[in-house]
């Protein structure tokens, strides 16, 4: 009986990040899509369906505890813009594996450092769709 | 600050600039102080290789003296002595042993613990004395990632160019 991913790991730009356990999320990047009707009249209707492709990105979301080694890479992941690259992976307790790759990710809003007891930093990804 | 190249064998890819790309080659770079903890192991089991596969090498040689039975590269690279080290019992030169050769020496010797060997090696190259490409920073992910082929090349490699200068 296969098991949830609660453990998977974060690489930005080749390091390991540590995160606050359950605080990962992504999105693939198929973006959003619409389905419309053309009628031919009498009852026939025809699918229309429309991809939106300025929703065709992907994005991590995840948050990592106020240390000063955490300080300064968010920083510096915010500096370098849409160059980075971010990795998740996991594993479960059946050996099933999945890895996807987030390229040209970028942080978009500032991440707010909340420095006290039980304060995270908020890192939010956006990027290429996910390979 | 010497430093040396090693042409990788199997694809590596890794994150730069905001893309993956595949890496050419690992630029290694010699060890200092910092890593003598890994760095002392690693000599240790060299020098009792290296011990072991000449003294072997040479039982052989005495016993069925047909010299074509020796490995290939323990036959060809008898140890070469300076003018002002002969008479001083066994010295290595440095540079007279291959990687390749170097790497067969700890596999056959049964004092050697190459695993541990390998371990350290890998350990300095992603502590600092490891660029990808000759530019990004060798890390722990990327080290899980190489062919086990390449870690056995850079392995050697480092052991040539930067430990077996030290077994003299």
């Amino acid at each position: 009986m296969p098991d949830k991913i609660v453990d998977a790991s974060v690489r930005v730009n080749n390091e390991p990040w540590g995160i606050t356990p359950n605080s990962l999320s992504f999105m693939e990047g198929d973006g959003e899509q619409e389905m419309e009707a053309a009628s031919f009249g009498g009852g026939q209707v025809e699918q229309i369906y429309s991809n939106d492709i300025q929703s065709n990105f992907g994005g991590v979301t995840f948050t990592v505890p106020p240390t000063i080694f955490n300080i300064k890479r968010t920083k510096k992941a915010k500096v370098n813009r849409n160059k980075n690259v971010v990795v998740v992976t996991a594993e479960d307790s059946e050996g099933n594996s999945f890895t996807r790759t987030f390229t040209q990710a970028a942080m978009l809003t500032d991440p707010e450092k909340n420095l006290s007891q039980g304060g995270v930093i908020e890192c939010k990804f956006k990027s290429n769709k996910a390979i | 600050m010497n430093e040396h190249m090693y042409t990788l064998k199997k694809p590596l890819k890794y994150a730069y600039e905001g893309d993956l790309i595949e890496a050419k080659f690992i630029e290694l770079i010699e060890p200092n102080s910092r890593l003598i903890n890994n760095i002392a192991p690693v000599k240790a089991n060299l020098v009792r290789g290296i011990s072991w596969a000449y003294e072997s090498a040479r039982k052989i040689r005495d016993e069925a003296s047909i010299n074509s039975l020796m490995p290939a590269p323990l036959q060809e690279e008898e140890p070469k002595v300076k003018e002002e080290n002969k008479g001083k019992g066994k010295i290595v030169e440095a540079k007279s042993l291959s990687a390749h050769a170097l790497m067969q020496s700890l596999d056959i010797c049964t004092d050697c613990d190459t695993g541990l060997v390998m371990a350290n090696v890998m350990m300095m190259v992603s502590s600092g004395c490891g660029k990808v490409d000759g530019e990004t920073r060798f890390t722990k992910p990327m080290v899980a990632e190489l062919h086990p082929i390449d870690t056995i090349g850079i392995t050697g490699y480092f052991l040539e160019n930067f430990i077996l200068p030290y077994c003299q």
